[in-house]
């Protein structure tokens, strides 16, 4: 794990405590950020951090457990674990790629309505293509 | 004037002193325990409150020296000791009146807070050693004691008045030998258990920008900890061995002496803690206001946190709404009657 990696909430956000937690898990273990074997602080440490209920913490934790990227066990704490990345038939792939599709939609007319313009949004969305590829 | 009424008044005075500069050393986004703008210290209205509160501090001070003249005049001994009471519940009060002052300038707090994904586990600056030095004191003291029994005065002081004048006696038991340690251990006990709390159970930096600051802050107040932790483990050996040494009413080591070395050792581990407390750029701490009763006492059942830094005052608090907290409390309690119960 990176010295750096940390998680940031916003309380004032619409979005819910527990989904701010696991996107934001999700996308360091994605990235790297928190490799395979690190262990996480535990829920009560990182509930006292945020200054957050516990099961607020351990919610995203089971949520990321069951996606099969962390192993939760009593008295070892939260470790990441090694995941093998799914595989899709024809169909889930496409199941799966719709979802996709209106999520980055929606993400894209959040944008849009905070008052972004296309080029911004667009440009945007081209450094984040470029970071995938890389 | 007696030495008692001097030592007295100079506690009020030292009282007063430490409550004019107390509103100062804390996080400069933070305001007689508002959320405010980095800036609004150094405005003209911040001034005003402040002078506001020093005033109104100030004026129950002289009423505890009015206190303390009436109690030598007429020889009333909860006038006497009614002083720094009153001027601490005064100081209270006019700080809660700061508060209300500032409010109108409060700013929402931000809502962002940012944790360290490092699960390294924190421990009491020292380690082990550093923390069992103060209780090997203590027993190494109670051994001595008990091997040189017969070298114990069959009756010897076990209080003393302000002045050092032994003003009760005990015969030799080992309720009157080994109180002193007794009541040392469990001070000891509790210091270093509000220090693990911190540790444990206090945020180590919820605003990201800001994170650096508190570490540095959480640090020096364990260190005092530790530090303060040692300091009363000399006092109470030396308590416990004075029979022994002195063999008469007097104290080996004078009172002042022992308050002072004891006083030094803390102000000399408090002055970092004041210092970084000083610092510009340390932000606000991540506890909602509302959270805050008379601005000194923090209720929020929905912070799992049971310690938190202090918004009057320096070093931490209790989270009064976490259900431990009473835990705490019960322990407190426990330090305060269990020696007088001896």
């Amino acid at each position: 794990m990176t010295q750096a990696a940390q998680i940031r909430i916003d309380l004032d956000s619409a979005a819910p405590v527990t989904r701010q937690i696991v996107d934001q898990l999700r996308a360091l273990l994605v990235e790297g950020e928190v490799a395979p074997d690190d262990v996480l602080p535990s829920v009560r440490r990182l509930a006292i951090d945020l200054g957050v209920h516990f099961n607020t913490v351990a919610d995203a934790y089971r949520t990321l457990a069951e996606e099969g990227w962390l192993e939760i066990s009593q008295g070892r704490g939260v470790r990441v674990r090694q995941r093998p990345a799914p595989r899709h038939d024809k169909e889930s792939l496409e199941e799966t790629l719709a979802v996709f599709r209106r999520r980055l939609r929606q993400l894209v007319a959040e944008m849009r309505a905070q008052g972004l313009s296309p080029a911004v949004v667009a440009r945007e969305l081209a450094s984040l293509v470029e970071a995938v590829k890389s | 004037m007696t030495a008692d009424s001097i030592v007295m008044a100079v506690c009020v005075l030292l009282i007063a002193v430490l409550f004019n500069w107390l509103p100062l050393w804390r996080r400069s986004s933070l305001w007689f325990a508002v959320t405010v703008g980095p800036d609004f210290r150094n405005t003209p209205d911040a001034r005003r409150i402040l002078r506001q509160y020093r005033i109104e501090m100030w004026t129950v001070a002289l009423a505890a020296y009015v206190l303390l003249w009436l109690g030598i005049r007429r020889e009333a001994i909860w006038m006497f000791a009614g002083g720094p009471l009153l001027q601490s519940l005064g100081a209270i009060v006019a700080f809660a009146r700061g508060r209300s002052r500032t409010r109108p300038y409060a700013q929402h707090p931000s809502g962002t807070r940012a944790a360290s994904l490092s699960s390294a586990s924190e421990h009491l600056p020292g380690g082990p050693a550093a923390i069992a030095a103060p209780y090997a004191m203590l027993a190494a003291v109670a051994i001595f004691l008990h091997v040189n029994w017969q070298g114990l005065p069959s009756r010897f002081p076990v209080h003393w008045g302000i002045n050092g004048t032994a003003d009760r006696w005990a015969a030799r038991t080992w309720r009157s030998v080994d109180g002193p340690l007794l009541a040392g251990f469990l001070v000891i006990a509790l210091l270093q258990a509000m220090g693990y709390m911190i540790v444990a159970a206090s945020p180590r930096g919820r605003m990201l920008e800001t994170a650096d600051w508190t570490a540095r802050f959480r640090r020096a107040n364990l260190r005092m900890i530790v530090a303060m932790g040692w300091a009363l483990g000399a006092l109470f050996a030396v308590l416990a061995l004075n029979p022994y040494l002195s063999r008469g009413d007097a104290l080996v080591i004078p009172v002042w002496l022992m308050l002072a070395a004891t006083l030094a050792v803390t102000a000399g581990f408090l002055w970092p803690v004041i210092r970084i407390s000083q610092e510009p750029g340390s932000g606000s701490d991540g506890t909602p206001d509302e959270c805050w009763k008379l601005g000194q006492i923090y209720y929020n059942p929905n912070d799992p946190a049971l310690m938190v830094e202090k918004r009057f005052g320096v070093g931490y608090t209790i989270n009064f709404g976490n259900r431990a907290s009473w835990l705490l409390v019960a322990l407190l309690l426990m330090v305060v009657f269990v020696p007088m119960l001896l």
